[in-house]
């Protein structure tokens, strides 16, 4: 590694299990003014050598491989302690790391190792010459926001889903791998997979996902949900965190940050109150349609079609109403 | 063994509210607060281990005005043996990372071999404060858990924890460590009036924020406001029956029915 070469911030990105790169962390660097030069980012990724070269091409950024044989049951401190010394050989100030379980774990650590500023969940940012870096992120389940102001040029920052995306400045030159890559090694507490991620096909690749909340009540409510889907050609049934753990629907048909990204054609969240770890679940489908008791259920701030009923009532009527439509067409 | 578990009074989820005027903190218009919904999970999760392992003590612990003592006391009456309460003023905002600042400071001394908050707090969702405790004590630390299971020796602990994408991890921690409890299909236990009545009049030991000396906050709050308005998807109007016909032909017109 060049160790004369210092960076303003650490992009912190880690592959996601199916090797997809969320790329959130850069938008954040980029929407905070930061040109790409100025940062370095560490892959954090089991095939990292030989991924970094693709994603420095990819981003135009300096890409840092991180990987070894510890990595896959490495726990948050062991990480944050490497990415604490990452942060002071390359000089540092910022670390930026993308939405996700992993980041909402590793980051708060990393920022208490350094006594840095931590600003979780991050939708958005302003510099003011005086006063700094304005963070906004949004609280009470997206009925306000949150401005704060942190720490100067250290801070630790994770990103709201879906709210800075990437895209490589035009003008920038193809990024570059500094090297050689750190290591992970084996040693600490290992975490081992008790079940993967429940293989579920049919509801990531369904094109229309219908979606079970707590409003749903009685678990003999769920036929309508089923009816309902099954309207469609390629559907799927699915549930917020609440509907699971009310054993409403089986938790590897759970949509949001503990559960699956889906990204259908249409998503109709029944009686879903609109949670941000569960909307964040669905922020890559094309149309959004909700059914809710409740006016001011913050499911319908991010949703096309809103419906305010009771599903009870409404879900029947709709698929009597579908069906004659069917029939006639 | 001693566990120590952080608990926080939050606005009621099920309650309307409104961000009270000039105030700088999390507050609500009448008033109706509860124990973090995680956070009880967090007490369900120690007091399993207490049940599971003889000479386990859990401790309680609240940051926050007046009115938070009522999280403690409903801690006691589920089960937990001693509260503390760290005390602050009504209309002071406390950073997450200065709570664990906080918390990191009033555990000194405690001799706890086991941290457990919930996953997050409903009110500002920073979900943060246990896993910065874990990097200011240098300890191991799990977040979502949702199963925590002690060796007989009490030295370690086998916990399970939620990972992306709905997968599940497993790993033996040695102690001291910091959880965070994810919600699960247990409802965490409901306290008796009895024990209800017993916990509000058993004894909670009170410090002062200011004096355990946390430094200077890293995050300064500048404003909490509503969001611009979005704009509003459109809510179909009319009957039950004339919304559904509605919902039909966007479907059908979307091609998606």
């Amino acid at each position: 590694m060049n160790r004369d070469q210092r960076f303003v911030a650490l992009v912190v990105l880690r592959a996601r299990a199916d090797g997809c790169v969320p790329l959130d962390g850069l938008g954040l660097a980029l929407a905070m003014g930061f040109p790409l030069d100025s940062l370095a980012c560490a892959l954090v990724s089991t095939d990292a050598e030989k991924s970094a070269p693709v994603l420095a091409q990819q981003t135009g950024a300096a890409v840092l491989p991180v990987s070894g044989p510890g990595l896959p049951g490495a726990g948050a401190l062991q990480l944050a302690v490497l990415l604490q010394g990452i942060m002071e050989r390359l000089g540092c100030g910022l670390a930026l790391f993308g939405p996700g379980l992993w980041a909402m774990e590793t980051a708060p650590v990393l920022a208490a190792l350094r006594g840095a500023a931590f600003v979780p969940g991050v939708s958005g940012v302003s510099r003011s010459p005086v006063r700094g870096f304005s963070f906004l992120r949004p609280v009470m389940n997206g009925k306000l926001n949150l401005s704060l102001r942190a720490g100067g040029e250290s801070a630790v920052c994770t990103v709201t889903a879906g709210a800075f995306s990437f895209s490589r400045p035009p003008d920038a030159p193809p990024g570059r791998v500094i090297g050689p890559g750190v290591i992970v090694s084996g040693s600490g507490p290992r975490w081992r997979p008790v079940s993967e991620s429940p293989s579920d096909p049919g509801l990531t690749q369904a094109d229309v996902v219908v979606t079970a909340g707590r409003g749903v009540g009685a678990a003999e409510n769920m036929a309508m949900i089923e009816d309902t889907a099954a309207l469609f050609a390629r559907s799927a049934v699915a549930g917020s965190r609440s509907a699971c753990d009310a054993g409403l629907v089986p938790v590897s048909r759970q949509v949001g940050m503990t559960g699956k990204s889906v990204s259908p054609k249409l998503y109709l969240a029944c009686g879903v109150s609109g949670a941000r770890q569960h909307t964040c679940g669905f922020s890559g489908a094309s149309f959004v349609a909700a059914v809710n008791r409740d006016p001011a259920a913050p499911i319908f701030r991010v949703s096309d079609i809103c419906i305010q009923e009771d599903l009870t009532r409404f879900l029947p009527e709709l698929v009597r109403i579908c069906k004659e439509a069917r029939q006639k067409a | 063994m001693r566990i120590l578990v952080c608990v926080k009074q939050v606005p009621d989820p099920e309650a309307g509210f409104e961000p009270a005027a000039g105030q700088a903190g999390l507050l609500v218009a009448g008033g109706r607060y509860v124990m973090n919904p995680y956070d009880a999970h967090a007490v369900e999760r120690a007091l399993e281990i207490k049940e599971a392992l003889p000479g386990v003590e859990v401790h309680a612990l609240t940051l926050g005005p007046e009115r938070c003592r009522a999280v403690v006391h409903r801690a006691l009456a589920m089960g937990a043996d001693r509260a503390f309460h760290v005390l602050c003023d009504e209309d002071a905002w406390i950073p997450p990372a200065q709570t664990a600042r906080a918390i990191a400071r009033a555990l000194e001394g405690g001799a706890y071999d086991l941290v457990i908050t919930g996953a997050l707090a409903t009110d500002d969702e920073a979900a943060c404060a246990g896993p910065y405790l874990a990097g200011l004590l240098g300890w191991e630390t799990a977040c979502f858990v949702v199963s925590a299971i002690p060796a007989a020796d009490g030295k370690s602990i086998t916990v399970r924890k939620e990972g992306e994408g709905g997968s599940l991890w497993e790993s033996l921690l040695r102690l001291p460590a910091v959880l965070t409890a994810q919600t699960t299909e247990h409802s965490p236990r409901w306290p008796s009036l009895s024990n209800m009545l017993r916990a509000n009049r058993a004894e909670v030991t009170v410090l002062d924020f200011e004096a355990l000396e946390t430094g200077p906050e890293t995050e300064e709050l500048e404003e909490l406001a509503e969001p611009e308005e979005r704009p509003s998807g459109l809510f179909l109007q009319g009957t039950t029956e004339e919304k559904a016909r509605e919902f039909c032909r966007i479907l059908r017109e979307r091609g998606l029915l």
